[in-house]
């Protein structure tokens, strides 16, 4: 007697997990059971995928025996949501493929594989795969759709890699087994087919009263009908009428091919003069030959003779075999000839090889190939033929746009002024067609002309259409224009997508924007030493600005973004203002690099009370920086200048296009705008459409044509079509490189330390000034007094700098009272989007449970681990472990400085930040080194926070400024700075407005840092 | 195309009807009393075998009588000429293929000096029960069971004449080929899957990498084109035209189900559940009388519903 089994609660997997449940009388009956956490965390693990609400159920699937059982299983009834099988397959065609979603965010495999499950089905039945039914169940019909999956293997595969607890699913017949996977993605695929079928008919009254009522039947959503006489024979011829479709994938893995192939003779034809086009008449003899054609790849042919010679059932060609492979060509060629009828004369051939047929009729085969493919039957066209193909009279688009005169300064460049427009054209080959020479062609009425020696497809619809469209002509935005030349297609209403060839300036800007990065870069006026891979993007920064057009750069952090937008500024003509906006907490940095890379030019900041209110405060060249938050409240002063260039640093922060901070940054009038990011754009599409509209207006067009023509496509299911015609579109905007790449690595240093600087909010300001006034409001005392007096000031402020609520001892809120971690938030999203990994150094064991929390809450990542003195041995192990080597956990690593100290081995961190700085270099590099000293093949980042204004910035630069010295003056601990007289002392701690490139410490607010 | 009779039969469910109707006058008045009999479903077991057909059929009596028919098989010369006769033209075997007798089988096989129907005095009957008239009402009604099943499978006929589907498709592959038949691999169907077969550690994980399966759709090009190929439903030809318009516009709602359109915010409360207009407006940064402008939309075409009221308002997307 096996022992009961433990509660049902402890053996749920806990992330929520899918499988289908078939249903009756229809398929679309079904519900995808979706089940793997408690009951009352059900709706909200559904809602998170995005799946609609389901109504409660009980699944009787299986689950391990016991918590802990690695092999015993046991049926369970389990709680579940039941989701009808169209809006279910809404939400799991919306998932993106797996390897898109970091580890921690990813869902369960049994949800990926059903959401692959419903993109096959959702392309089967849009291609028209769906066959109808009849079942017989006593006096009553019940009509339902089928999936006809294809001859291509899947969905067999997907059955094979389905994880068990995704067919898990006890059969009523038997309590003691499931349903097998292959059957119940059958029952699925006809569930999606019979659901999409149904509900969508018109009711017109059939001669016949069977015909009539299953086809009623068919459409409504009241399946089961009273069967007419005669029925039950109808409902078994109509099994086998469907079953080359429905048992395609069972029988064979081949179908039939037909390749149209040109007369060979037509060489010998070439008398007739160059320019006179020919009708069919002398025109040699087509002729269309018989394939088997592998389902899975197509480029597997075998030709009808070898099938019909082998004997064999199976038939081997290569590495492959083909079931019923005779059989399969017997019944496509049948199949065919209904489509395509003049195929039925081979019919009555007993291994027929090929038809050979004249110029008309090859032609017709060219109108009716459509068809042919949709339905399943391979066609091959001579390339030139082909719908996009070259030897085709085709409607074409000749862009063009001119800029107006005078002619701006920037020669060869474009700009929102410019007059763009299309102009339809004939084309075949690369040439364009004359007005009588079309006529000429489009009199004879003839599908294929021989025009100049060759033979040339003339669809009679096309043509007709073409007549109407040669010659017109049509304005359009020059953003349109542009992004037409680039793909070199254009995708339009009831015409498809249609061929654009570029004129003159336009077809100049096309190759200059195509070449990109080749320009030789521009570098007076930058007082800096450029590595490699950033002169080449100067280089093309300057030739988009060049152009007059924007861009995204989207280096990897800590590839020198600024310095190469730096060398761009330095390199414009003076005549207007430059504009940098900015996260508050990098307002100062920009100053500081500007100031430090082109001294030459001038820095206005536009932050703080004491910011221009006018125009006139923004003089011609000079670099005006400030922050988002400025360009919403200031969005009326910001919008009436007249820039040169834009610059958007973190552009993640208007990557929602409709935030208020990127409608301003729309309305900014500028020859230029780069936006600057660190998160993989190319990949997040919408972001990538946010930044682009506000760099290059109207190139990607509207959104939603963006997101149906692109994003949807690549995201769902990687479209390679949309991701090339993408890549041609972008590809000259867009530039990023990442650490990791190639031919940028050998460039870099293993290790960059960065000093991050920081501004106080108002609260850490008030509270620093009281703690340094307290001190200095009584004598400090002698000896160990005045040392303990000196030790206890500076870690309060550290503790202020570092968060008002572990100064004051606080759980919380802790959102808008700190730059510092405000600033740690902004670094550590650029860091997680990228897919890096960091270590979190604090010596602080309370901020370090502060961050912890508050990290994994607001970057959503897994739990944060705290690594300090009081974790076990075992539970560091298992933290760095989890760290080295568990995608699923957290990306973040919290660890006390004073724990651990040898032993620890995080190398996969590429980077590392200094929440707070222990003022002793020594302690700190050891504390680095934990990331690359060992197999550490990617370079690090060192992040080194440091508070503007306070203490925290004066220590930093006294220890810089005495490296070398650091090890040995310093010695071990801090204890060196409680030496310090009163005056040194109060140097140290005061709170300051700053030196020269300092920001405002007394930031007004963090307005912008959140937005 | 088949034809068709005020019986719902195949054409040549009735050609074997009819070919036992032409035996003789006894068969003639005696074979309709067998069809009422058939429609009451006593005839059970019927198995066919080269030259046999039997069957049990259950009369007054508590033991159902044995039925059998005896029809010769056709030796293996006479089938090389049928199968020559076949392999001549590709379109026979795409008939039998997709189900359907080809119309001109008798004059293909009369070519050969047979019919697959049978003739005078080939055909011999038995049956156990006590009725000396042959044939009785049980064999009648075998015959009709007999023609029925003909119906649905067109290798039947062959299958009773010596050579069934799988013989008969490798004979007419070796003719085609000119060459001696070869052996045939045998696919297995798979049966469920045993509780005790499966591992408690395995039961979450996808036993090989999704991405291996690629996902291509398509907008819908001429989605009819798959049904027009197979033919005009047997039976039911009338429903083609609306066929084609259900598979027409099930391919633009599934078509529809890939391409629809994400808004920010129904993306917003996909991501995060049951949310309030505040929650929303500062997770996309956008003022409330914005979202709650949206909101009010999204909620007018039923993409979103509310609960709770006041401070306690939750905007989740609707099933």
């Amino acid at each position: 007697m096996p022992q009961p089994a433990a509660p049902i609660a402890e053996r749920l997997p806990g992330a929520l997990q899918a499988l289908f449940w078939p249903g009756e009388p229809v398929p679309s009956a079904g519900h995808l059971a979706l089940w793997g956490v408690e009951d009352a965390a059900l709706d909200g693990a559904l809602a998170q995928l995005g799946f609609p609400g389901g109504h409660p159920g009980v699944l009787r699937t299986v689950l391990p025996r016991t918590r802990r059982a690695r092999t015993r299983v046991a049926v369970a009834e389990v709680p579940a949501r039941l989701v009808p099988v169209l809006p279910a397959t809404g939400a799991l065609v919306a998932l993106p493929p797996a390897e898109d979603t970091p580890a921690w965010r990813r869902p369960s495999d049994t949800v990926l594989a059903w959401s692959l499950a419903a993109k096959l089905a959702t392309e089967l039945v849009a291609a028209g795969r769906l066959v109808p039914g009849l079942r017989v169940a006593g006096p009553r019909g019940v009509a339902a759709w089928r999936c006809a999956p294809g001859p291509d293997r899947r969905l067999e595969q997907l059955a094979t890699m389905l994880p068990p607890a995704g067919h898990a699913l006890v059969r009523d017949e038997d309590e003691e087994s499931v349903w097998q996977p292959e059957d119940l993605l059958r029952s699925y695929l006809d569930a999606v087919a019979d659901g999409c079928a149904r509900g969508t008919g018109s009711r017109r009254p059939l001669a016949s009263p069977l015909a009539g009522a299953w086809a009623r039947a068919l459409r409504s959503r009241e399946p089961v009908f009273d069967l007419p006489a005669g029925g039950s024979t109808t409902a078994a011829d109509l099994t086998a009428w469907a079953a080359p479709l429905i048992d395609a994938g069972r029988r064979g893995n081949g179908r039939v091919c037909l390749r149209l192939e040109l007369p060979e003779d037509v060489a010998l034809l070439e008398s007739d003069g160059p320019d006179r086009p020919d009708p069919q008449g002398t025109g040699g003899t087509w002729r269309i030959a018989y394939l088997l054609q592998a389902a899975d790849d197509p480029s597997l042919l075998v030709p009808a003779a070898e099938v019909w010679s082998h004997t064999a059932e199976r038939l081997r060609a290569g590495e492959r075999a083909f079931g019923e492979a005779q059989e399969t060509l017997v019944r496509g060629l049948a199949g065919a000839a209904r489509l395509f009828p003049p195929l039925a004369s081979s019919l009555d051939e007993a291994a027929p090889t090929s038809l050979d047929l004249d110029a008309a009729t090859a032609g017709e085969f060219l109108s009716a190939s459509a068809s042919l493919s949709a339905a399943g039957i391979g066609v091959l066209l001579p390339a030139e033929l082909t719908a996009g193909g070259q030897r085709r009279l085709r409607a074409r688009l000749r862009a063009r746009a001119s800029t107006p005169a005078p002619a701006n300064e920037r020669a060869g460049g474009l700009d929102a002024d410019a007059l763009a427009s299309f102009t339809w054209e004939a084309a075949l080959g690369d040439e364009t067609i004359d007005a009588d020479e079309f006529a000429r062609i489009v009199a004879l009425k003839q599908p294929l002309v021989r025009w100049r020696g060759q033979w040339v497809r003339v669809d009679p619809d096309e043509a007709a259409t073409l007549a109407t469209l040669v010659g017109d002509q049509r304005s359009a935005d020059p953003a349109e224009v542009l992004a037409a030349a680039l793909t070199g297609e254009r995708s339009l209403e009831g015409l498809g997508r249609v061929e654009v060839v570029a004129d003159g300036v336009l077809a100049t800007v096309v190759t200059r924007l195509r070449d990109g990065a080749g320009l030789e870069p521009r570098l007076a006026g930058v007082k800096a030493e450029l590595r490699p891979y950033q002169a080449r993007g100067v280089g093309w920064l300057q030739t988009l600005a060049g152009l007059g057009l924007g861009g995204v750069l989207a280096d990897d952090m800590g590839l020198g973004k600024t310095l190469q937008t730096i060398s761009l500024l330095a390199d414009r003509p003076a005549d207007r203002p430059h504009l940098v906006v900015c996260p508050v907490s990098v307002v100062g940095n920009w100053e500081r690099e500007l100031a430090r890379f082109a001294p030459a030019l001038e820095v206005v900041r536009h932050h703080g009370p004491e910011r221009p209110t006018e125009v006139d405060g923004f003089p011609p060249g000079a670099v005006v920086v400030t922050s988002y938050g400025l360009l919403r409240l200031d969005a009326e002063l910001l919008t009436e200048a007249d820039w040169d260039v834009v610059v958007l640093d973190e552009a993640q922060q208007v990557k929602n296009h409709l935030t208020q901070v990127a409608k301003a940054a729309r309305r900014l009038s500028a020859t230029v705008r780069i936006a600057l990011t660190g998160t993989p754009v190319e990949n997040r599409l919408a972001e990538l459409w946010s930044i682009l509209d506000l760099t290059t207006p109207g190139l990607l067009g509207p959104f939603t044509r963006f997101r149906r023509e692109y994003a949807a496509p690549i995201e769902r299911w990687q479209d390679p079509d949309a991701t090339r015609r993408l890549r041609l579109l972008t590809g000259p905007f867009v530039l990023r490189r990442t650490k990791s790449d190639p031919t940028i690595a050998p460039d870099l240093p293993e290790k960059t330390e960065l000093t991050v600087t920081c501004a106080l909010t108002r609260e850490q300001a008030t509270l620093y000034q009281a703690a340094v006034d307290e001190v200095f409001a009584t004598d400090l005392g002698e000896g160990i007094e005045r040392r303990g007096r000196i030790l206890k000031l500076l870690t309060e402020l550290k503790q202020i700098c570092n968060h008002p609520a572990q100064y004051l001892g606080e759980r919380g809120p802790l959102p808008g009272r700190s730059g510092k971690l405000a600033r740690t938030l902004e670094l550590l999203t650029e860091v997680v989007e990228a897919g890096d990994r960091a270590l979190i150094f604090t010596q602080y064991r309370r901020m370090g449970e502060l961050l912890a929390a508050h990290l994994a809450e607001t970057l959503e990542v897994p739990d944060v681990p705290f690594l300090h003195g009081g974790v076990s041995r075992a539970g560091r192990e298992a933290m760095v472990d989890a760290f080295q080597h568990d995608d699923a956990a957290s990306p973040l690593l919290l660890v006390s400085l004073k724990a651990g100290g040898t032993g620890l081995n995080l190398t996969r961190a590429t980077h590392v930040l200094h929440f707070d700085r222990w003022w002793n270099p020594a302690v700190e590099d050891q504390a680095t080194d934990r990331v690359y000293r060992i197999g550490q093949r990617r370079a690090v980042l060192v992040h080194k926070l440091v508070t503007a204004g306070t203490l925290e910035e004066r220590i930093a630069r006294m220890i810089d400024d005495k490296r070398a010295l650091a090890d040995a003056v310093l010695g071990e601990g801090e204890a060196w700075l409680t030496e310090l007289d009163d005056d040194a002392l109060r140097e140290l701690v005061t709170l300051r407005a700053g030196d020269a490139d300092d920001p405002d410490p007394l930031a007004t607010d963090l307005v912008g840092v959140h937005a | 195309m088949s034809a068709r009779t005020r019986f719902g039969l195949t054409w040549w469910g009735q050609r074997w009807i009819d070919a036992l109707e032409s035996l003789g006058a006894v068969y003639a008045n005696r074979l309709p009393r067998g069809r009422t009999y058939a429609r009451k479903g006593t005839v059970q077991d019927l198995t066919i075998q080269a030259g046999t057909v039997t069957a049990r059929v259950q009369g007054s009596r508590a033991r159902p009588y044995r039925v059998q028919l005896q029809l010769p098989a056709f030796d293996d010369g006479t089938w090389e000429a049928i199968t020559t006769a076949l392999a001549s033209r590709v379109r026979l075997s795409a008939d039998l293929l997709d189900a359907t007798m080809p119309e001109d089988i008798d004059d293909v096989l009369a070519e050969c000096g047979v019919s697959l129907f049978p003739t005078a005095r080939e055909l011999t009957t038995r049956c156990s029960c006590p009725d000396v008239a042959n044939p009785c009402k049980h064999v009648a009604a075998v015959h009709y069971v007999l023609a029925q099943t003909f119906d649905a499978d067109p290798f039947l006929l062959p299958t009773l004449r010596g050579r069934d589907r799988d013989a008969l498709l490798a004979g007419l592959r070796a003719q085609r080929a000119g060459t001696d038949l070869a052996e045939r691999t045998v696919e297995s169907t798979a049966d469920p899957i045993r509780v005790d077969a499966l591992v408690a550690r395995d039961l979450y994980g996808a036993a090989g990498s999704l991405a291996d399966i690629e996902v291509r759709p398509h907008p819908p090009d001429d989605p009819g084109a798959v049904l027009r190929r197979l033919g005009p439903p047997p039976g039911l030809e009338a429903a083609s035209d609306e066929l084609q318009a259900a598979v027409r516009d099930a391919a633009a709602v599934a078509w529809e189900l890939l391409d629809s359109d994400t808004d920010p915010v129904v993306g917003a409360l996909r991501k995060h559940g049951a949310t309030s207009a505040r929650q929303l407006a500062e997770l996309l940064a956008e003022p409330i009388e914005t979202i709650r402008t949206e909101l009010h939309r999204l909620r007018r075409e039923g993409l979103v519903r509310v609960t709770g009221r006041g401070p306690a308002t939750r905007y989740h997307l609707s099933g």
